[in-house]
């Protein structure tokens, strides 16, 4: 929700009129209107690369369609007998040839499968119409204070380039909730009513306006109540994940200058789109599990891979994802592999990699899916509750089997991919050292590190207080591990509850965290410190936190530290 | 994959007759924007040229607009069509693609 000055944009788009041009002009027409057509295209293609790169490769993929137009035979063979035989001027073929394709496609009427809109197609008139008029003044480029966009109707790509820093919402007359300017504004998590009908006449430029996107209201000059009741309601949303709306486009880096790396936790393949949308550097825990859960039968290696792929694909180039093995309980599993009698204490029995160590070929099938989805991106695998080394060994022995397999099979994959760990047991932690020889990375999983350190069950409410992340034996676990990891030159990241709790951020940080792996929705406020903080303020802060002696002191000496650091912080911690 | 493909007028033909198969639309959303613009870009790759067939509409394979056009929900029966040079080898991979069951599906078959 946003309230804010109107800024009402000319609702009168450009009139073409319609202007033939003379036999002998015919052919620099052509020329004209195939220049503005290639130039259209390329920057249309560039809207895809840098939308893929912002919001991820679905977002994208909207430019690749509109690029692919400029080129699309139908379209430009109707252009052609409007150039040639009608020998009409550019502007008005295009107007004209763009507005039959909106007819055609409205005609389709509430067929609207076809995520193709309107929208669209006047997206695509405008690119060209710029190319060949020349570039207007653009209202929205000159926005300086904070501004509320109402428009007859906005293009995708014009939404696309609204500037977060400045445009707090817009609302519409046209489009649809379906559209992909809807579509867009919700990916950049920007408040929007799209289709509100006909409004402009009752607006001018510095009203008052109040948008709220969740419930699809526009309020025009509000009276000073229903102001006020708003306000409250903005700032109560605001103090709980406000900041980041403006900070989203930062990057993670601390005061002075050091990058932190920000990477999501995902159980489903959607949820990469929650990663890219709050400009994750890719995902750094993928639990499997949600494969496995609620049927009879085990999953495919053709079902892992397709999961694998969605996420590569959402993902876009240059951002990692750790795909982690299966981890969870026999007692959790599918009929067929649950032990024939219960055990007696199923969280130090036959579970995560104990089982599949047990069930070789179900732990093969996904090995080899993770391997297949190597070929398409920056995959990289990673073992849960390793607790021995020769547990750990036993892991890479299989991975390069079916490594092997793969390669007679002429089937691709990467064979360097990176292979990590993760430390959750505290035997494994205390041979950090030695396994960190055998890995390329360690992911700390504090939520089993503590349970284990601790031997206490957060759920059993008589027990729940001893389990703590700050209590001092974990802290001394996880500084031991960062030490070693960074002796031997692995790459080691948190992914367990912890990082994502902004309360903590500083003390990671100060025991030598670069990378922190978190769900999505934290990444914000996480961020949030992390730009409020300096590396040697972060060392202080872990290096007192080392010196006391409970998790109470450790937690309440974290919370001075925070007021100080970032005061209009809220919640966290064991608040 | 269920792809019928009906050579009727014999293997060496394509050429300059026109190669035919039908084709089911196995898409859960349809011939939306994503598969038709997949679909133009590896029909342009090819010599040949080729029509999809809903009834009485026709969309050039090479045609993203048209193709969307055909508005071919999943399970819509469509008629493909190919004529040229390498038509034979264009048939079976664009039937598939067309008939693929996702545009994840289809973007994989593309790399």
């Amino acid at each position: 929700m946003a309230i804010g000055p109107a800024l009402v944009l000319d609702a009168e788009g450009v009139r073409i009129p319609q202007k033939r041009v003379l036999p002998s002009q015919v052919e620099a027409e052509v020329t004209r209107l195939h220049t503005a057509l290639a130039a259209s295209a390329f920057e249309a293609t560039q809207s895809q690369r840098e939308i893929t790169q912002r919001l991820g490769a679905k977002f994208g993929a909207i430019f690749g369609a509109h690029a692919l137009i400029f080129e699309d035979p139908a379209f430009l063979s109707d252009l052609d007998v409007l150039v040639r035989k009608e020998r009409f001027v550019a502007e008005y073929a295009v107007s004209r040839a763009v507005r039959e394709l909106v007819e055609a496609f409205e005609k389709e009427g509430e067929n609207s499968f076809l995520a193709w809109r309107s929208g669209d197609l006047y997206d695509i008139e405008k690119r060209i119409l710029k190319h060949l008029i020349g570039e207007r003044r653009d209202p929205l480029r000159d926005v300086h204070e904070p501004s509320i966009v109402l428009a007859r109707d906005l293009t995708p790509s014009e939404t696309a380039s609204l500037d977060r820093n400045s445009i707090l919402a817009f609302a519409t007359e046209h489009g649809g909730r379906t559209s992909h300017t809807a579509i867009m504004a919700n990916a950049m998590e920007l408040p929007a009513v799209v289709g509100v009908g006909h409004f402009l006449a009752d607006v001018t430029s510095g009203d008052i306006v109040i948008v709220d996107g969740a419930e699809g209201i526009v309020i025009v000059g509000p009276d000073a109540n229903v102001l006020a009741q708003y306000r409250k309601t903005r700032d109560a949303r605001l103090s709980r994940s406000g900041h980041w709306v403006v900070e989203r486009n930062l990057p993670s880096v601390t005061l002075d200058s050091v990058p932190i790396t920000l990477l999501g936790n995902i159980e489903f393949p959607d949820e990469a789109t929650a990663c890219t949308a709050r400009g994750a550097g890719g995902v750094g825990l993928y639990r499997t599990e949600f494969l496995y859960v609620g049927r009879d039968s085990d999953p495919s290696e053709e079902e892992h891979f397709r999961a694998y792929l969605r996420v590569i694909s959402e993902m876009g180039e240059g951002r990692p994802i750790v795909i982690r093995t299966l981890d969870f309980g026999a007692d959790k599993f599918v009929e067929a592999h649950r032990p024939k009698e219960p055990e007696k204490n199923p969280s130090l029995g036959v579970r995560s990699i104990r089982l599949c160590l047990r069930d070789t070929p179900l732990f093969c099938k996904q090995l080899r899916a993770i391997l297949r989805a190597s070929a398409f991106g920056d995959v990289r695998i990673m073992f849960p509750m390793i607790s021995t080394l020769p547990e750990l060994r036993k892991c890479l022995f299989l991975l390069k089997e079916v490594m092997e397999d793969l390669r007679e099979s002429g089937i691709a994959f990467k064979p360097n991919l990176p292979i990590g760990t993760m430390i959750e047991v505290p035997s494994a932690a205390i041979m950090a050292a030695e396994l960190a020889r055998e890995v390329d990375f360690f992911s700390i999983g504090t939520n089993d590190l503590v349970q284990y350190t601790l031997a206490a069950d957060r759920t059993n409410e008589l027990v729940a207080d001893l389990y703590s992340p700050a209590d001092p034996a974990v802290l001394r676990l996880i500084k031991s591990v960062v030490d070693a990891a960074g002796k031997h030159g692995t790459g080691v990241n948190v992914c367990g509850e912890m990082s994502g709790d902004p309360l903590f951020t500083p003390l990671l940080v100060g025991m030598g965290l670069r990378q922190l792996s978190l769900a999505p929705n934290n990444l914000p406020p996480v961020k949030a410190v992390i730009r409020r903080l300096t590396v040697a303020d972060a060392e202080r802060i872990a290096a007192e936190a080392m010196t006391l002696d409970s998790a109470r002191d450790v937690i309440n000496y974290l919370l001075r530290e925070r007021k100080r650091i970032h005061p209009e912080a809220v919640g966290g911690g064991e608040e | 994959m269920s792809v019928t493909i009906a050579m009727e007028n014999g293997p060496l033909l394509g050429e300059n007759n026109p190669l035919q198969a039908m084709v089911v639309i196995r898409n859960p959303r349809g011939l939306h924007m994503r598969p038709a613009m997949m679909i133009a870009r590896l029909a342009a790759k090819y010599q040949c040229t080729g029509t999809l067939r809903k009834q009485d509409r026709k969309a050039s394979l090479r045609s993203m607009t048209q193709l969307m056009l055909l508005a071919a929900l999943q399970g819509t029966e469509l008629e493909l069509e190919v004529t040229g040079e390498d038509a034979q080898v264009a048939l079976p991979i664009l039937a598939k693609a067309i008939a693929a069951n996702s545009s994840e599906d289809l973007e994989l078959m593309l790399k």
